[in-house]
């Protein structure tokens, strides 16, 4: 047997890492070519389970999800957003970290193609990131974080019902959000592979992925830039 | 002055060198317009005449290069074709193998014959010069010592096509036009390639586990396990025959189909352990070299 793999093999021989991809209905083919080639490749090194949970509302699934993993014994839950493209090794890029909390985001889906989330100040440890809040295109997180959170872990109050937020808005609090704020008030830190999240594609008509000027401070992540 | 060697294979199991001189040409070395013309002739992919055009593109673009055309193994009248075109035009090596072998295994011995150069650059034998895009190339080695390998761009004549932006193992997505700086392509298609000599010192040669296909996936992982960088050059262009390559036609000389087993464990393997943090040098060598 491969070398490699061996040695991955028993070094995560206690990790069981559920995947799970909340959706609705209908799923892009662009995602589901990466998760079976992030599947196909990681089923030989992890004890992987899946948990795909639909329905209209984001919260529910969410929520759905992290029973499910609870029910198959996961001691890590990868969430990823159903409209991400991502490298199959993703998973072995952010296990490495060994963290409570570590993801990679990806960019709006605008001309300017900014990334997603709000980092803490001065908290770059390249290529790691502090981050304030962050979306869940592709984020591991340990159970045992889950088991510091009252349910339910995922929900979309209202602004003005959360006084730490200190705002009068009439708007809802988008759940990753909500998760963010309830996770650091729990005393976890939230951490972005920044490395990684440019290689998080945000599916709409085509791919886009966080534009260059954005990650520039990362030496390594212009192997494959244009001269 | 940078010394560069120029390797270009040729192999040809078809015999296109009687076609009643559609395609033929002179041996002597033709002028860069007469070959830019000739690519508009619907033949003029012809062998061994468009293997001409190749080398005299190079040599009048580039006449300081030092290059070696090597061939394994042709057909008797496209070698006899070559012999002539060496014999009149002159001006480089031409190394006849007495077998078919790996394409790599050609590029090596070129390598090491001439490891004391400081680039070498690799140049199918359908791509034409059009102008000096290795000039371009150099500027960029000697502004970034981190630069390992440039690819300029390649295309058969309509420059909103480029062809060597290759589906790769890790990404499908092309780098739409005019090229998104930060375009994802960590796999270039090696129609023409320049390496900065170190590069190959390092791995003491081009990976040769593979018989024509599937290297140049690894170019990037191998870049980065030596803290090198690998990138597009869209300033420098080159001509090539066609958008597409031959390599899964059914009968393919290529051996796609029989090794492409081979590199899914390998990319694998490799795509784990980059993940992972622990791909190497000396993983890689381990991979994608024979002894």
């Amino acid at each position: 047997m491969d070398e490699i793999l061996v040695e991955l093999r028993e070094k995560y021989k206690d990790r069981h890492v559920v995947v799970a991809w909340p959706s609705a209905e209908h799923i892009d083919c662009r995602f589901s070519d990466s998760l079976l080639e992030l599947v196909a490749q990681n089923l030989s090194v992890f004890n992987l389970g899946l948990a795909h949970t639909i329905s209209s509302r984001i919260t529910v699934n969410r929520n759905q999800a992290v029973e499910k993993a609870r029910s198959l014994g996961a001691t890590d839950i990868l969430f990823i957003d159903a409209d991400s493209r991502f490298p199959a090794n993703g998973l072995l890029q952010l296990i490495k970290h060994d963290l409570d909390i570590v993801g990679a985001t990806t960019c709006r889906r605008n001309e300017e193609r900014v990334p997603v989330g709000v980092p803490m100040e001065g908290a770059l440890q390249a290529p790691l990131m502090e981050m304030r809040m962050m979306g869940f295109p592709f984020m591991l997180i340990k159970m045992h974080v889950f088991d510091a959170l009252q349910k339910p872990y995922f929900a979309e109050p209202p602004r003005r019902l959360i006084p730490a937020m200190n705002l009068v808005s009439d708007e809802v609090v988008g759940e990753d959000e909500y998760w963010c704020h309830n996770v650091r008030a729990a005393g976890f830190k939230i951490w972005c592979d920044m490395r990684l999240s440019t290689e998080i594609g945000h599916i709409g008509t085509d791919v886009k992925y966080i534009a260059q000027e954005h990650v520039h401070y990362l030496e390594s992540v212009k192997t494959t830039e244009a001269l | 002055m940078s010394k560069i060697v120029c390797f270009v294979p040729t192999y040809s199991p078809v015999d296109e060198a009687v076609r009643n001189g559609i395609s033929t040409r002179p041996f002597t070395r033709l002028p860069q317009n007469e070959i830019l013309a000739r690519l508009q002739n619907s033949h003029g992919r012809d062998k061994p005449w468009m293997y001409m055009d190749a080398i005299d593109s190079i040599k009048n673009v580039r006449p300081d290069i030092q290059l070696v055309v090597a061939d394994a193994k042709s057909t008797e009248s496209i070698r006899a074709g070559l012999s002539s075109h060496h014999m009149q035009a002159g001006g480089y090596i031409l190394e006849f193998y007495n077998d078919r072998q790996s394409q790599w295994k050609l590029f090596n011995d070129v390598y090491k014959a001439h490891e004391d150069c400081d680039y070498f650059v690799y140049s199918s034998s359908d791509v034409i010069w059009p102008a000096d895009w290795v000039a371009e190339a150099t500027k960029e080695f000697e502004k970034n010592p981190k630069l390992q390998i440039l690819f300029p761009l390649v295309s058969c004549g309509d420059g909103n096509i480029p062809c060597q932006v290759a589906k790769g193992p890790r990404d499908e997505d092309p780098i739409p036009p005019p090229y998104d700086p930060h375009g994802k392509a960590p796999v270039l298609n090696a129609y023409v390639m320049i390496f900065r000599m170190d590069f190959l010192r390092a791995y003491g040669g081009y990976p040769n586990v593979f018989r024509n296909c599937f290297t140049e996936s690894f170019l990037a992982y191998m870049c980065q396990a030596i803290g090198g960088e690998m990138r597009l050059l869209p300033r420098g262009w080159c001509w090539h025959w066609s958008l597409g390559d031959k390599w899964e036609e059914n009968g393919s000389h290529y051996y796609f189909n029989q090794e492409h087993a081979l590199f899914q464990t390998i990319i694998n393997s490799v795509q784990m352990a980059q993940g992972a943090g622990t791909l190497t040098k000396e993983v890689l060598r381990k991979k994608l070299y024979k002894a």
